[in-house]
């Protein structure tokens, strides 16, 4: 016997206040055997998690935050019964609400921060030896539209031009070996919408030595308060390469960058979790020399 | 045998033949009769014709134009051009991911991330590859990646495709990167192929011919798997991987939306401004048109944009380096052009006018590549942006292409004083880059195959001689020259005309001599296939076939090892020689064939073929004056057979050399040159002896029947002191002196010998030349000669009765020997009657006897017969 | 319709030879050559001295039983130097002729046709085309093809011969070029009891 549970939405992508409808789906179930009721249950929550990666010392700073759960629906599929297909199917519709005095966030996975959304079955056979294995749980992806959005904050883009020149490099330590340099560009906006790209443009208007690589870097900087404790790290999301070589002086690069599902989300503060993003741009020269322009954007959904 | 004195039958040759014609009447029918040979055999089944389809000229077209017409033709074409014209057999280095086993990834984290951090650590490692080798090896990865795919593991498959193009952007010769390229982008079509089916299979539930569809039509499950392949793709790090496999399921986004598709081709033309070398950008720009034209996109305005950038990148790069992007610009020009109006062509030069200026061959690539119904009719467009160019070998490279857009329109009063001034733009320019002058004329030169004379050519060949004359650093230009001959010789539709141009032989002296010698070959082999019966004649044509033919044969000096090569040459040769013809300028035939004989000594077949081609000549000069010699004719007669009596000598095989002798006897025999035959017979005979040593005399024995028929005609001299039957004499005494291996041979010959002195006294022979006297004529009533045939014969009869005699003890005899019984037999029956009738009867009864007795009633029943 | 055309005629055998390709000519004339396609005879006797290879082989790609001997001036003794072929009732010997000497002598081929045994003696080498019986016996002579020069002259008209066997009659048809033109002439023979 085979117990599965099925989505009708095959991108298991749902915002929310919607309905998340699938179905328990039965296979080889033995003829007449007894069932009992089956219910459902989605839940959601946030928790600080200790990564793999952040083993010794990060541990032990790493405040005790209990996770918080933000959603917690159940409902009952099926009243007992008795099988009289070898195949069935017990559909089920939950809709996504927020648990009450708590907030829908999105799903997300961090290295310190995660939220997941799981639905999970329980469906007892008891006869004989024809018992049922729990059901396994199945994620579901949350969006919640207008989430990231600040109150006060304009949901239209606001460009954002930047200039890069050796008097505006904040690192003096290396001054001696500077390359003269002028690089301008801009970034489409402030805000971004997850769906959305992200876009700009650089251009090397001027550089005395060759250039290597230009990198476009995601990096989310995931917070954590306990009390008077907080603990704050930035690690990257990914890195993509923008230009690959000494590109041509004016060429107009496009900076453009998908956001990776899952592990983004919109900006975040939620009680003692804080999830924020920021771009790095990285231009590197041939002689090793590397430059770091730091911006700071909100991910809105 | 005590016959002693033998006499012969009186023959009236004449009369035996008239009576013995059969009367013809004209036939109205006959068998051969109906349909011609066209109406009612196809080629394939007459053999003549297959003859001649077969040899049909078949060259590779190295200069044609590419097929245009069908873009898939035309990538193809491009691809083995370019994979042929980069990829040389010399190693070039790659960096290798040799160990690439794939690892378990942890499931959440991103599992590309982690794949390229293990390709990174290998990196370091460079591995020399042939071309052939790396084919192998993109071959390899593409059955891996086939493999992966079909067992399900599209993380797999995807990491290949990758791996793939990061090969691409770790080659470190450069003049590889187009035919790496070729192949890398073959796999990545391969790659998307696999996705984009897996696609279609999901959309419309397992159809696999669906080609028309709108994003609406497919279901959420398709939708969805194709963004996640995007998705998942947009992560890779490396910026040409990445734009690499997004081009490669660039059909993705037809199951996301149906309008959408330029804003990602113009963002992902965008993104290959960060591609900082010009090469590999255009390369990349190149399968962006490729991915473009197999979508199926009208709108091209970002390709427009695209090749803004990539020109404006072109502007300051080698010249070595601007070499390996050619390609890529026609391919994008190319599929620009494509559904491009004339109002767009203009704007885009205009656009690209700053580049033009600093790379002119930017605005070559354009002509070669949009319609010429855009080019021809603002020709003077072109011919205004020409002359605002600085640069000598841009001016002639684009004056080169114009000519070239030529070739396939008509051409008027106008077009003619364009082209000419066009000419004159290469002509002024050549002195400043004679190797890209030389490139420009192969263009002129194809359109003037095809639109002018070959005069016109003439005319080219002089200005380019002469700037190759002018050059005095003498570039390395060699190799441009020989490709300009082999234009010449693959264009030429009269290759008999184009060698006698007064240019043709002082350009080929421009070559290297090992290239020479190649093209001479080419032209001979062209010549040869071509089944010239043109009449070679013109002086200079022959001159110049010699100057070829000459280079072809001094090549094979001290060649012996390689027979099929002399083989061929000789060949080549003797077409050479049988195809002079001079109409009646019979002298000047002799001339050339005397001059043909010091240049070609190394080869006995052409040494044949020279004797044969004199003889040939001497018969048709006997035909001209209808066998009536006058003095002068008689002279020129004389001193062919003297050419053919001292050629034949310096043939190697003595076997040839007889045979020869034999028919040049002939030949002189007919024209009344009857010392010349005599000595010629007497030399041949005197190498009876040598063939008898060489085991040959067999081989040769029909022509020593034909000799002895040869004699019938052959006059004796009526006041000759040193008695007659001369060369009779020679050969009996040749014969007489053979080991005994050959008596049989010896017999047979002898017999021949009975068949002609029976001839010699009769009233009137049957045969006669015209004004030759022969034997009948000049010694009737001679006694001596008379007296003299008779003793020969006794002689003769006497060896064949001594045979008899030697047969009559004989339990068994072979085959031949019985056959000499019975012709002996025969011919003294018919021809030969003795003074006294009873004794021959004796005779006749004894040899039937004999044969009766060795071989039994049935084989000997048609002596009986008269 | 080909084999009404045969039954029309009987079989046919086409009598060629002597054509010297490429040492006395370039090839045969045009209009032989138009003549001269495959499936129309059924035999071809050769009297030798064809030259060249290629054009052995076109002779043997124009009928099934194609025969050759030997010619003086044909290389090597591959070749036999005398035929006896059977076609119906009739027995044909084929032999090049440079043996017959004088050439061409009735009395001399007379001798030949009595040691093959043959109704009707095909023999070449003179160059000029002959149709006689002697002794109650057949001699035909095809001439040369090409018209090649001869020993005898540079005049030679260029001819085939085709006989057409029906029981014991044949009907000969000779063609000859005349002026650029083929003409034909018919005549007719009876095997000798």
């Amino acid at each position: 016997m085979k117990c599965e549970l099925q989505l009708e939405r095959s991108s298991r992508t749902y915002s929310s206040g919607e309905e998340i409808k699938g179905s328990l789906l039965v296979e080889n179930a033995p003829n007449g055997v007894h069932y009992n009721s089956l219910s459902l249950v989605l839940e959601g929550y946030i928790k600080g998690q200790v990564s793999m990666k952040s083993v010794g010392a990060l541990d032990e700073i790493l405040p005790q935050v209990p996770p918080i759960i933000i959603c917690r629906q159940s409902q009952i599929a099926a009243e007992r019964g008795t099988f009289s297909s070898p195949k069935i199917a017990f559909p089920f519709s939950i809709r996504v609400v927020a648990q009450e005095g708590q907030s829908l966030l999105e799903t997300y996975t961090g290295v310190y921060i995660s939220i997941q959304y799981e639905i999970k079955a329980s469906f007892n056979v008891t006869e004989g030896k024809n018992k049922i294995s729990t059901p396994v749980p199945i994620k579901v992806m949350i969006h919640v539209p207008g989430l990231g959005l600040i109150e006060g904050m304009s949901r239209s883009p606001q460009v954002q031009p930047f200039t890069i020149t050796p008097t505006s490099v904040a690192n003096p330590a290396r001054l001696v070996s500077l390359p003269e340099f002028r690089i301008e560009g801009e970034l489409s906006s402030t805000l971004f919408e997850l769906d959305r790209e992200f876009s700009g443009w650089i251009v090397i208007v001027e550089a005395t030595k060759p250039i290597k690589s230009i990198d476009l870097q995601l990096i989310r900087i995931e917070s954590i308060f306990s009390g008077d404790t907080g603990f704050k790290e930035p690690t990257e999301v990914q890195s993509l390469q923008v230009a690959d070589g000494d590109v041509r002086k004016g060429a107009k690069i496009p900076l453009y960058m998908l956001f990776p599902r899952q592990f983004t989300c919109p900006t975040t503060f939620y009680k003692k979790f804080k999830i924020e993003f920021e771009i790095n741009l990285s231009i590197l020269f041939f002689d090793g020399y590397q430059l770091t322009k730091n911006f700071p954007i909100y991910l809105i959904r | 045998m005590d016959i002693t004195s033998w006499a012969l039958r009186k023959r009236n040759y004449a009369l035996e033949t008239s009576k013995a014609q059969i009367k013809l009447s004209a036939a109205s029918s006959h068998p051969l009769l109906g349909g011609s040979a066209k109406a009612i055999v196809s080629d394939m089944s007459d053999p003549l014709n297959f003859l001649r389809k077969e040899k049909k000229r078949v060259v590779v077209e190295e200069y044609a134009p590419l097929p245009k017409d069908d873009p898939v033709e035309y990538w193809n074409s491009l691809s083995s051009i370019t994979s042929k014209k980069f990829a040389s057999t010399e190693a070039f280095k790659i960096y290798s991911d040799a160990d690439d086993d794939p690892k378990p990834v942890p499931q959440t984290f991103s599992r590309l991330e982690l794949l390229e951090k293990d390709n990174k650590k290998k990196g370091n490692e460079i591995s020399y590859l042939s071309h052939k080798e790396f084919l192998a090896h993109i071959n390899l990865l593409t059955k891996e990646m086939e493999q992966a795919w079909n067992q399900n593991d599209r993380v797999k498959t995807l990491k290949l495709a990758i791996q793939s193009t990061k090969m691409l952007r770790d080659v470190q010769t450069q003049t590889y990167y187009p035919a790496v390229f070729m192949s890398i982008t073959e796999m990545l079509d391969h790659f998307g192929y696999l996705v984009y089916t897996r696609l279609i299979a999901i959309a419309f539930e397992g159809k696999k011919d669906v080609v028309n569809f709108d994003s609406n039509e497919v279901n959420e499950q398709s939708k969805e798997t194709a963004l996640n392949w995007l998705l998942k793709i947009s992560c890779i790090r490396e910026l040409q991987p990445r734009l690499y496999v997004e081009m490669s399921l660039i059909k993705n986004y037809k199951f996301l939306w149906d309008d959408e598709h330029s804003k990602v081709l113009v963002r992902i033309s965008q993104q290959i401004r960060g591609i900082g070398s010009p090469v590999m950008a255009c390369y990349a720009g190149m399968y962006l048109a490729k991915q473009v034209i197999s979508l199926g996109i009208g709108d091209k305005s970002f390709l427009i944009i695209l090749l803004e950038d990539l020109c404006q990148c072109l502007i300051g790069i080698l010249p070595e380096h601007y070499e390996l992007c050619t390609p890529a610009l026609s391919w994008i020009f190319y599929c620009t052009a494509l559904s491009s109006s004339k109002d767009e062509l203009f704007k885009l030069i205009e656009r690209l006018q700053g580049v033009i200026e600093y790379r002119g061959d930017i605005l070559r690539i354009i002509i070669e590549e949009y319609p010429t119904e855009y080019i021809l009719p603002n020709v003077n467009y072109f011919l205004d942006l020409i002359s605002g160019l600085k640069n000598a070998s841009d001016r002639m490279e684009i004056s080169g292409a114009l000519a070239k857009a030529y070739l396939n329109s008509s051409i008027d009063e106008n077009s003619m004083k364009i082209i000419n001034r066009l000419w004159i733009e290469i002509s002024e320019n050549g002195k400043w880059n004679i190797k890209v002058y030389l490139k420009a004329s192969m263009n002129f030169l194809q359109l003037f195959f095809k639109k002018f004379g070959i005069q016109q050519i003439d005319i080219l060949l002089k200005d380019i001689l002469s700037h190759l004359r002018e050059d005095k650093m003498k570039k390395d230009w060699t190799s441009h020259v020989s490709e300009i001959m082999n234009v010449l010789i693959s264009n030429a539709r009269d290759l008999s005309m184009l060698i006698s141009l007064e240019q043709f032989l002082p350009l080929l002296d421009e070559v290297t001599p090992q290239k020479k010698t190649e093209l001479c070959n080419k032209i001979i082999d062209t010549f040869a296939r071509e089944e010239v019966k043109v009449a070679i004649s013109n002086p200079l044509m022959i001159h110049a076939l010699f100057t070829i033919t000459r280079v072809v044969h001094d090549s094979l000096d001290g060649a012996e090892s390689n027979p099929d090569l002399i083989a061929r040459v000789s060949n080549l040769i003797c077409k050479f020689v049988r195809n002079l013809h001079f109409g009646n300028n019979l002298e000047q035939h002799l001339t050339v064939l005397t001059e043909a004989r010091s240049s070609f000594i190394q080869f006995d077949e052409v040494t044949e073929t020279l004797v044969n081609s004199v003889l040939d000549i001497s018969m048709k000069a006997h035909k001209l004056v209808s066998g009536k010699h006058n003095f002068k004719t008689h002279a020129f007669l004389k001193a062919c057979v003297s050419y053919a009596h001292i050629t034949i000598p310096s043939i190697d095989d003595n076997m040839k050399q007889f045979k020869l002798f034999i028919l040049a006897s002939q030949v002189a025999l007919v024209n009344n040159l009857i010392g010349e035959a005599e000595s010629l017979i007497k030399t041949a005979i005197a190498r009876i002896p040598d063939l008898a040593e060489d085991d040959e005399l067999p081989q040769v024995e029909d022509c020593l029947h034909t000799l002895i028929g040869q004699l019938v005609l052959l006059p004796d001299n009526p006041g000759s002191s040193s008695g007659f039957f001369l060369p009779a004499h020679g050969l009996i005494n040749a014969l007489t002196s053979l080991n005994k291996r050959f008596e049989r041979l010896k017999l047979r010959l002898f017999i021949s010998i009975l068949w002609y002195l029976s001839s010699q006294t009769q009233l009137k022979l049957p045969l006669k030349i015209f004004r030759v006297d022969s034997n009948d004529k000049l010694m009737s009533g001679n006694a001596n000669f008379k007296e003299e045939q008779l003793t020969m014969m006794s002689t003769v009869i006497e060896e064949l009765l001594n045979f008899v005699t030697e047969c009559g003890q004989m339990k068994t005899i072979d085959d031949a020997g019985f056959e000499v019984l019975l012709k002996f037999y025969m011919v003294l029956q018919k021809v030969y009657v003795c003074l006294d009738e009873s004794q021959v009867s004796i005779l006749l009864k004894r040899i039937y006897d004999i044969c009766l007795g060795l071989r039994g009633e049935a084989k000997v029943k048609m002596l009986r017969v008269v | 319709m080909a084999n009404i055309k045969m039954s029309q005629f009987g079989e046919l055998v086409l009598l060629i030879g002597d054509l010297h390709i490429p040492q006395r000519s370039v090839d045969l004339p045009d209009k032989f050559k138009e003549l001269l396609v495959p499936g129309k005879v059924q035999h071809i006797l050769c009297t030798g001295n064809v030259g060249n290879r290629e054009h052995s082989d076109w002779l043997k790609s124009l009928a099934a039983n194609v025969h050759f001997v030997r010619g003086d001036f044909d290389e090597g003794t591959s070749l036999p130097e005398q035929k006896l072929i059977t076609i119906g009732d009739w027995k044909l010997g084929l032999i090049h002729g440079h043996q017959v000497i004088p050439w061409g002598d009735k009395e001399a081929l007379s001798n030949i046709q009595r040691v093959m045994d043959c109704d009707l003696l095909v023999s070449g080498h003179t160059h000029s085309s002959s149709i006689d019986t002697y002794d109650a016996k057949h001699f035909i002579n095809p001439g040369s093809a090409t018209g090649a020069y001869s020993p005898l002259t540079s005049e030679s008209r260029p001819s085939f011969l085709i006989i057409a066997l029906q029981g014991r009659e044949a009907t000969t048809f000779l063609y000859e070029l005349i002026d650029g033109n083929v003409s034909v002439s018919k005549g007719s023979l009876t095997k000798s009891s």
